[in-house]
């Protein structure tokens, strides 16, 4: 059921990341061999290279993220946007990477029309617009909220950073939260992507959300999921566009050491009166989230899940791991079940990562990124 | 290093632990052995040893068998498993790793031992995802090198094995306080991989792998 569209050998050693653009058919991923390599997403030009971003960080590039266009990505058409991502290291620093906007070759209009061909050509020059220090030692994951003026990232050093920047600039990078709830090593930042709202996944086996305070606009720790008998290793929410989406029900799927991909669930209406009742007014907070376990999904992985991604498409969610397992999970009424299993997806390798993404034709495929250091394209 | 943490631990003769090492000049060593043993059949010459025959010491699988039937199922068994790799080998890439403290190897301390590696293959045991447990038995249960004896190992294997392997180190129940802690740091691929990319971590670690054979 899920078909090799392309494999494409990006990387010397293993690739750790990959992020895809969510309006322009562009690809990037992070590797041990410190480059991050940026792709077009198009079968019909074969997966073509578009920039080789090199020479900046000294150790291994752990995570990369696109940042969403300016307007989120339900921007209306003729909204131009340069793309730009981050790239978070195990050097501690985080490198910023845009292209300059084309020069007198097409008026503003053109430009607009044809944003797609244009910035996802290989003419672009991919350029190091800001290197961000801050953290104390390895950066495990970065990610920009959906407007593209929040970046978060964490480290081993149990932080979790949120930066403010102009995402029209670029320039500069202004912290405005550090976040240190958790007991150990932090291993992914996810935002929402129609609210600001964070989660953390760590080695001390929990998920944190975070949210800004309404009175005093400073980011607080608003709910912890616990469950998980292993390192959490990644996370992602439910979009409100998915076709399985319910109003006022937020929800999170996490992977994790224990081989487990579980689903949470915050429904709003419920909350207010589980805290109404349950808590006493001293201690009750306005922000407080109530989160419950919703349900674990049917086993699917024989070593550790790394990385899981939900579609915003379809509701459908993929998992990958340890054990080179390609896993596609779907709904219906409510009930979770197994739609494929792909075996070997990278050989004998591991597989780090796991996105779902467009190409330029608007076919939906999955990306993964193994320790073979290749990006694999999937149909599904 | 200032003062060893063990500093007066159980030394096991490197000529008592088993191994696969040196098999092609036992092999040698076993016609001298068969003549010896036929020689020594002779009322009139007095048992001498041969001086380099290891068979007297090594409580190896092939000295004690009796030799008629071994031969025939050694070579058959190298047949069938080429490339397949079993618990002796995995000893044998491990077993001469030096302690970060003391000029002896793991398997000297006991570190590491044969009985307490357990090899699963997959399937296709040359080709589909296998998997290799060890356990390690620190010399004192407060022994803060455990970590770092952990990772020697894996540095080693991860270059010396296929990418089908999976590799699981544990310390052996009840023989470490923080067991849990350094299992689950051990087995963490991005904290080791991370660790490795430290150049003063990764030179001790390079001297301990520098006595392998």
């Amino acid at each position: 059921m899920v078909k090799l569209v392309k494999s494409i050998k990006a990387h010397q050693d293993k690739a750790w990341s990959v992020s895809s653009h969510p309006t322009l058919p562009l690809l990037v991923s992070a590797s041990t061999d410190k480059t991050s390599k940026i792709y077009k997403l198009s079968s019909k030009q074969n997966f073509p290279l578009l920039a080789d971003l090199e020479d900046t960080h000294k150790r291994s590039i752990r995570s990369v993220a696109f940042k969403p266009p300016l307007g989120g990505d339900d921007a209306p058409d003729g909204f131009l946007d340069l793309p730009a991502l981050a790239a978070g290291s195990f050097d501690s620093t985080i490198s910023i990477w845009g292209i300059d906007e084309p020069s007198n070759e097409y008026d503003d209009e053109e430009l607009v029309a044809n944003q797609q061909e244009i910035f996802t050509s290989p003419s672009n020059e991919w350029n190091l617009m800001a290197i961000i220090e801050g953290h104390e030692n390895e950066i495990k994951s970065v990610e920009w909220n959906h407007t593209g003026n929040l970046l978060a990232s964490c480290s081993r050093d149990k932080t979790v950073w949120i930066w403010e920047t102009d995402p029209e600039t670029l320039e500069e990078f202004e912290c405005i939260s550090v976040l240190n709830d958790h007991q150990h090593d932090i291993k992914n930042v996810t935002w929402h992507p129609n609210q600001n709202l964070l989660a953390s996944s760590s080695y001390d086996d929990t998920i944190r959300l975070y949210k800004q305070d309404q009175h005093d606009d400073d980011w607080t720790c608003v709910g912890i999921l616990n469950g998980h008998e292993g390192s959490v290793w990644c996370s992602k929410f439910e979009d409100w566009a998915s076709p399985l989406a319910v109003k006022n029900r937020t929800r999170l799927v996490s992977a994790s050491d224990d081989l487990t991909v579980r689903i949470w669930s915050c429904v709003e209406g419920e909350q207010d009166d589980v805290s109404s009742t349950a808590l006493p007014t001293s201690i009750k907070h306005d922000s407080e989230m109530v989160w419950e376990l919703e349900t674990i999904l049917p086993s699917a992985h024989k070593y550790p899940v790394y990385s899981v991604s939900w579609s915003k498409k379809t509701g459908k969610i993929a998992s990958v791991g340890s054990d080179g397992r390609l896993v596609v999970y779907k709904e219906d009424e409510g009930k979770w079940s197994i739609e494929s299993v792909t075996e070997s997806s990278h050989g004998v390798f591991e597989i780090n990562c796991v996105i779902w993404a467009s190409l330029d034709d608007k076919t939906e495929v999955l990306v993964t990124a193994g320790d073979d250091g290749y990006i694999n394209v999937w149909e599904v | 290093m200032s003062d060893p943490i063990n500093a007066n631990p159980t030394i096991i003769d490197v000529s008592n632990l088993p191994t696969r090492i040196g098999q092609d000049t036992k092999a040698t060593n076993r016609n001298a052995e068969l003549v010896e043993r036929i020689t020594s059949l002779s009322l009139l010459t007095p048992k001498v040893h041969h001086p380099s025959s290891p068979a007297t010491t090594v409580p190896d699988l092939v000295s004690d068998v009796d030799m008629d039937s071994t031969e025939d199922e050694l070579v058959d068994e190298d047949d069938e498993d080429e490339d397949a790799i079993d618990a002796q080998e995995i000893f044998d890439l491990i077993s001469t790793i030096s302690d970060p403290e003391h000029p002896l190897t793991l398997a000297q301390l006991a570190v590491v031992n044969l009985s307490d590696i357990t090899v699963t293959l997959g399937q296709n045991k040359n080709t589909d995802i296998s998997e290799v447990l060890i356990k390690i038995t620190p010399t004192i249960t407060h022994c803060s090198l455990a970590t770092l004896i952990g990772l020697g190992i894996r540095v080693r294997l991860e270059r010396c094995l296929p990418a089908r392997f999976r590799i699981r180190i544990l310390i052996k129940e009840g023989t470490h306080q923080s067991e849990n802690q350094v299992n689950k740091q051990l087995n963490d691929k991005e904290r080791v991989a991370a660790a490795c990319e430290n150049d003063q971590l990764l030179s001790v670690i390079l001297q301990m792998l520098s006595t392998c054979k």
